[in-house]
């Protein structure tokens, strides 16, 4: 229950229950928090860890033998690039996770909470064993199981990738089994699964804060005994102490005393409460009113809607199509009556005349031409021949007469045919110019004329008049659709209309619905507040109680941090002094003092304080092991210490020195070196403390990646 | 100045020029227009004709002509339409023995009087040569 709390509501309700529940005597507070810091004086070692996928790393696993207290040290031996680093890493990310980037040390120290998960995620895309991915696999994991006072944890965490090999978000699996039967740790119901257990694993093993001080590259450890670490010091020391812990419950507690005090000063605050949910929920009514008036008015907006679209979709009966026809018909027939009026023209100026003559006219001008004909037919025969031929006929007629009268008739015949002459004659000179054609057609032409012309040209009439017709009619229809095309588009401007005003009162609609949420939510807090508070005032007698308990506590626990810190520090900075004397050959430094806020000052033998004189790298290492390891010492000088390449920069004498501090710490050891590090007679200085030796040697693939795998006995050994 | 008397024949006439006053002639012109004719001889058909129902002989003063239409092409090239128009025409005048010189200023005459006649009868008709056609047939059934 130490860790900090997101849910500061539910951490308060669960303080009222605590602190109404019972009264803590300041005896028995300090008791307590004293076992809350006995908590963190534990023995921890590492015992195994297996990792798949992981950096270097197919599959591997190691074991350290945890039982043999006189052989704290491991040594895992392997070239640069075959996986030193891998096992730290891993040992890293398998117990703290995005802690180990977010509190730990190892993101960007100036950067955000964002930026080193982000940081975070990248790395663990980065530690996916290629060759694992290229294969097609998709998951790595890491298992780091310790052994712990009560038995034996393990943490496994497992890591998902897509197929850009991207970790999926949140999607980082932790499963925490302990004891024996390594029981799975259920998350307890309304906790966050990754905080719980980032507190469990705090509780039990170390903040991520303290990664520095136990889990660290001897390379980058220089940078600890170097100049500005004050903020890494102070939060590893407050870390080793748990006081980071009662800090924050101290901070808890006071905003829950002003919290909980506030609400039972305020008189008015019942009686201002009440005002506001009465005004709330005049307000809720007015909102309530004005939705529904909105409404109202949306729904007759949407049907004036709707009986337009209908309208408009009767319009539609008169398609593009039927227009096309009708034009085309219309086309059609202007084209017809065109060539009919050009055949019409020349029909009329041919047969027309025939009928313009006039009936008088045409019936004389027949005779003369019959007369015509006829003349001819008597200028076939010659004249005399043919008086002569009716003189005899005239002696055959039975009775006779006699001669003289018979001369008389005859003489009297001849006269008559003489004076019957002229007239003949002068019918054929009117129309002599006919003597050589066939009259008879000529008066046949004139009767077929005026026939034909009473028949063609009415009927020429007749199909102009149809022609007209279709004309007539499809420019109705054309006019029609075009008045359904007007109205179609007064009813479009319409619509357009509508839509806008429909659009807009959708737009109020929201908006009353947003702010009616509004109201509805502060409505049901102030409800919420001013029925807790009526049911808190029922128990007046229990409120004061609970602010009183939890201010004492509060305050007991800010006494027994000012108590034990520079009790603490004072041990701290004894401890490095020695620490420090028993590592470095060249004792210049003589006093260590380090302060509350972390600042460490270093004095020589003559009282100077030399720190801020330039140290070299492999003082700064001497300097940073001592602090580690006082740092470490802290919190019982029981937590396993995990070094990559610890020797790295120190000389000879050095060397020994450390080796021989490890050898005596009292803790697990884990040394990840390089062979010519710990070899020779640096190897036969530890040999008798040692309890496991591992050789990490690197297997190509033919040419492609290959992975690290790991070999029972250290260099020497193994060469041997 | 001796004037040549040529009798009529049918074949000088097929070939003559034909004409009528100038101012006849422009009226020709628009009536061709006015009612879709695609040429000229076609209105002076009609107008020839309207004069032709009027008994009376034509009596107009000609001081200048028109352009000329060929005989054949005014009356018809087939030789009996030829022959029936020229024998209406000098039926009408009731003259024997006619002159192709009269004959010519008879044709003049009728056709500038028919367009004349014309103008009145039809100037207030509608729908072109349509509505010509309709009024003429009505008025000369």
């Amino acid at each position: 229950m130490l860790g900090s709390h997101k849910n500061r509501r539910r951490l308060f309700l669960r303080f009222d229950s605590i602190f109404a529940s019972a009264t803590i005597e300041p005896e028995e507070l300090r008791s307590q928090i004293a076992a809350v810091h006995d908590g963190l004086r534990r023995r921890c070692q590492f015992k195994r860890i297996r990792m798949s996928n992981w950096k270097a790393f197919d599959a591997a696993d190691l074991e350290f033998p945890t039982t043999v207290s006189d052989r704290p040290i491991v040594l895992i031996g392997g070239n640069n690039g075959n996986g030193k680093t891998s096992i730290l890493d891993a040992l890293i990310a398998g117990l703290y996770g995005a802690g180990s980037f977010i509190d730990g040390g190892r993101g960007s120290a100036q950067a955000s909470e964002v930026v080193r998960r982000a940081e975070y995620r990248s790395f663990i895309e980065r530690a996916f064993h290629k060759p694992a991915y290229d294969r097609g696999e998709r998951m790595s994991s890491v298992v780091v199981e310790l052994s712990i006072p009560n038995g034996q944890m393990e943490i496994e965490r497992r890591w998902y990738f897509d197929d850009d090999g991207q970790l999926f978000e949140d999607d980082e699996e932790v499963v925490i089994r302990l004891g024996k039967d390594r029981d799975i740790v259920a998350v307890p119901q309304d906790e966050d699964p990754i905080s719980f257990y980032e507190s469990l694993i705090a509780s039990i093993v170390a903040p991520a804060s303290m990664i520095p001080f136990f889990l660290f590259d001897g390379e980058r450890v220089v940078e600890l005994g170097r100049k500005d670490v004050r903020e890494q010091v102070r939060i590893g020391i407050e870390s080793a102490l748990g006081i980071s812990s009662l800090k924050r419950l101290a901070a808890d507690l006071s905003d829950y005393v002003k919290d909980r005090s506030r609400d039972l000063v305020d008189e008015d605050v019942d009686a201002e409460l009440r005002r506001d949910v009465t005004g709330l929920e005049d307000r809720q009514a007015q909102c309530v009113r004005e939705r529904d008036a909105v409404e109202a008015e949306a729904a007759a907006l949407k049907q004036r809607r709707d009986a337009i679209v209908h309208d408009m979709g009767a319009l539609t009966n008169h398609s593009f199509k039927d227009r096309h026809e009708t034009l085309e018909a219309k086309h059609n027939a202007n084209q017809q009556l065109a060539a009919l009026r050009s055949e019409m023209a020349a029909t009329a100026s041919r047969l027309l005349p025939y009928l313009l003559f006039g009936r008088p006219l045409m019936k004389r001008t027949v005779s003369a031409l019959e007369k015509t004909a006829s003349s001819r037919v008597l200028d076939g025969n010659p004249s005399e021949l043919a008086l002569e031929n009716l003189l005899k006929a005239l002696d055959q007629i039975e009775p006779k007469v006699d001669l003289a009268t018979g001369s008389m008739i005859k003489e009297r015949v001849r006269s008559a045919w003489t004076v019957s002459r002229p007239a003949n004659v002068a019918d054929q000179a009117r129309h002599k110019y006919l003597e050589r054609y066939d009259v008879e057609r000529v008066i046949q032409g004139l009767g077929q004329g005026v026939q034909d012309a009473k028949i063609q040209l009415p009927e020429f009439i007749r199909r102009a008049k149809e022609l007209g017709q279709i004309v007539k009619d499809s420019d109705e229809l054309l006019q029609f659709e075009e008045g359904i095309e007007s109205t179609r588009s007064r009813y479009s401007a319409v619509l357009r209309e509508i839509n806008g005003e429909l659009e807009a009162v959708e737009r109020k609609q929201r908006e009353q619905a947003q702010q009616l949420w509004h109201i509805e939510n502060e409505l049901a807090a102030k409800r919420t507040n001013l029925e807790r508070r009526l049911i808190q005032r029922r128990g007046t007698a229990a409120g004061l109680p609970v602010v009183d308990a939890a201010t004492s506590l509060r305050i007991e626990i800010l006494n027994a941090i000012d108590q034990i810190v520079p009790e603490y520090y004072a041990a701290l900075a004894d401890k490095v002094s020695s620490n420090y004397r028993q590592l470095a050959h060249k004792t210049i430094i003589q006093r260590i003092e380090i302060n509350e806020d972390g600042s460490v000052r270093i004095f020589d033998a003559a009282g100077a304080d030399i720190s801020q004189a330039e140290a070299s790298a492999g003082e700064n290492q001497i300097f940073a092991t001592s602090l580690i390891s006082a740092v470490g010492g802290l919190v019982g000088s029981q937590l396993p210490l995990v070094i990559d390449t610890p020797l790295g920069r120190l000389d000879t004498g050095h060397r020994e020195r450390v080796l021989d501090f490890f050898k005596n710490s009292g803790s697990q050891v884990i040394i990840l070196s390089q062979p010519e590090e710990v070899g020779g007679r640096y190897y036969d200085q530890i040999a008798d403390s040692i309890s496991a030796e591992y050789t990490l040697s690197y297997r190509s693939d033919e040419g492609l990646l290959g992975s690290t795998v790991l070999e029972d006995g250290y260099f020497r050994q193994r060469a041997a | 100045m001796s004037t040549v008397r040529y009798p009529l024949q049918l074949g000088d006439i097929a070939r003559a020029d034909f004409r009528t006053s100038l101012p006849a002639d422009h009226e020709n012109s628009r009536f061709q227009r006015e009612w879709g004719f695609a040429f000229r001889y076609q209105p002076a058909r009609l107008a020839i004709s309207v004069s032709l129902s009027d008994p009376t002989p034509p009596s107009t003063h000609i001081e200048a002509y028109g352009k000329p239409i060929k005989g054949d092409t005014l009356f018809g090239q087939d030789e009996s339409d030829l022959a029936a128009w020229v024998a209406l025409i000098v039926e009408h005048s009731g003259e024997d023995d006619l002159s192709r010189r009269e004959f010519q200023d008879l044709v003049a005459q009728h056709w500038a009087r028919g367009l004349d006649m014309l103008e009145r009868k039809l100037n207030k008709v509608e729908d072109g040569i349509v509505g010509v056609v309709e009024n003429l047939l009505a008025t000369h059934p």
